[in-house]
């Protein structure tokens, strides 16, 4: 919930920085997608299927899934100061971290209901890989 | 002596309007505080300043008070409402019984007296008057009366028991105890109030509801409203309270909490 919290956060900022409209209705849609997300894991926990993890699990996670490859914030705080290329390329950077990370847990999963939760948001955040890729292409970037 | 406030006089102030009519409703005694055509003749209880002392009086009165204590046999009465207070057109005895007899709750029939010069004010009773209209619901009430049209598509969409078919007031009646009710139950016990005090709980629950709708065309459908709370506290930084995040109780904690040897 965290990484979708962060996310969230982070486009929702972005979506006030960058000036096309287009970009902008982009990156508030991709702001609701994270949020509903969070709601996902939300419910989930709330009927008791799923433990909140604190920030020092996700990161143990993530190092045994080779996940933890770049230093620094995970989110950078500030996109004011960011070009929109710059925007769209910490996205794609993050998105296919968090397909990744989704993927390594549904191949984990012990209960076949996380497995499929796991795999739903691993899917949905390959199509954020696609979107996010397609405007960094648009924007001049590689969506190497 | 202390006289109710005249019809007349307060629409004035108030400069042109225009009227909506309400219908019945259940609208309580202490916001009856006037009278449109027995200006200057009644006492802040109703009573005739100068009262008649003749025995046909007296009987109408006892009359009165008789009906009022068996509390429905009153017929309703008639009355504007103009800035939140009521004055009677037809009922001024009626009115004088209850306050006698101490009673809270009159029925009526009342009509909306709106200033021409508000327009939002217009606009928020015209919406407010079509969500009654078409829900059955009069009680239901907003400090921003624009948030009728939220509530309005809160009804229409809202899905009852898998099979149930409900007419359209059944839905909204459905709506209102299994999904409104147990909404402003929760709203109620977050942080909300305490963040938006000038707000009703009805206000903060469309605050919600519109936000959903803003940001994704409305909430998810196999969401609880316990957990669209939770993200809509989250996206506006709005955080819960808990007692240990204050320094002092932090501290007390501390020394009350029993030691773990780390030894393996």
């Amino acid at each position: 919930m965290r990484r979708e919290e962060k996310a969230y956060r982070f486009y929702e900022s972005a979506s006030k920085a960058v000036r096309q409209p287009e970009s902008a209705e982009l990156l508030r849609k991709l702001c609701a997608e994270e949020l509903r997300h969070r709601l996902k894991l939300e419910e989930l926990q709330g009927k008791g299927e799923l433990e909140p993890a604190g920030q020092e699990e996700v990161e143990v996670e993530e190092a045994q899934a080779g996940l933890l490859a770049e230093p620094g914030p995970e989110w950078p705080p500030a996109p004011e100061v960011l070009e929109p290329r710059d925007i769209w390329a910490i996205a794609l950077r993050k998105e296919r971290r968090a397909r990744d990370y989704y993927r390594v847990l549904s191949a984990r999963a012990p209960v076949a209901a996380f497995r499929e939760v796991f795999v739903y948001l691993s899917s949905e955040e390959q199509r954020h890989v696609d979107w996010v890729r397609a405007e960094l292409e648009a924007a001049g970037g590689t969506g190497e | 002596m202390k006289r109710v406030k005249c019809f007349a006089e307060e629409a004035a102030r108030l400069g042109n309007y225009t009227t909506l009519d309400a219908g019945p409703r259940v609208i309580e005694l202490r916001r009856v505080i006037g009278t449109v055509n027995k200006c200057g003749q009644l006492d802040r209880d109703f009573r005739l300043i100068r009262r008649r002392r003749d025995r046909r009086e007296r009987f109408r009165r006892m009359q009165l008070d008789n009906a009022a204590l068996h509390l429905t046999s009153l017929p309703p009465i008639d009355v504007y409402l103009l800035a939140g207070e009521y004055y009677v057109i037809d009922g001024n005895r009626r009115v004088a019984a209850a306050k006698r007899q101490g009673l809270e709750y009159l029925d009526a029939h009342v009509v909306e007296c709106l200033p021409l010069a508000d327009r939002e004010e217009l606009q928020g009773a015209v919406i407010r008057r079509r969500f009654e209209q078409e829900t059955g619901l009069k009680s239901l009430a907003l400090s921003f009366e624009r948030g009728y049209t939220t509530l309005l598509q809160e009804v229409t969409e809202y899905a009852p028991e898998e099979g149930e078919v409900l007419a359209v007031q059944d839905r909204a009646r459905a709506w209102y105890s299994r999904a409104f009710l147990p909404a402003c139950e929760l709203i109620r016990r977050s942080p909300l109030p305490a963040a938006f005090p000038r707000g009703r709980e009805a206000d903060l629950y469309v605050m919600v509801a519109r936000f959903y709708r803003d940001l994704m065309g409305g909430p998810p459908k196999d969401v609880s409203f316990e957990s669209l709370l939770s993200g809509f506290l989250f996206a506006r930084g709005i955080r819960r309270r808990r007692l240990l995040r204050r320094p002092a109780m932090r501290l007390l904690y501390r020394f009350l909490a029993p030691r773990v040897s780390k030894a393996p």
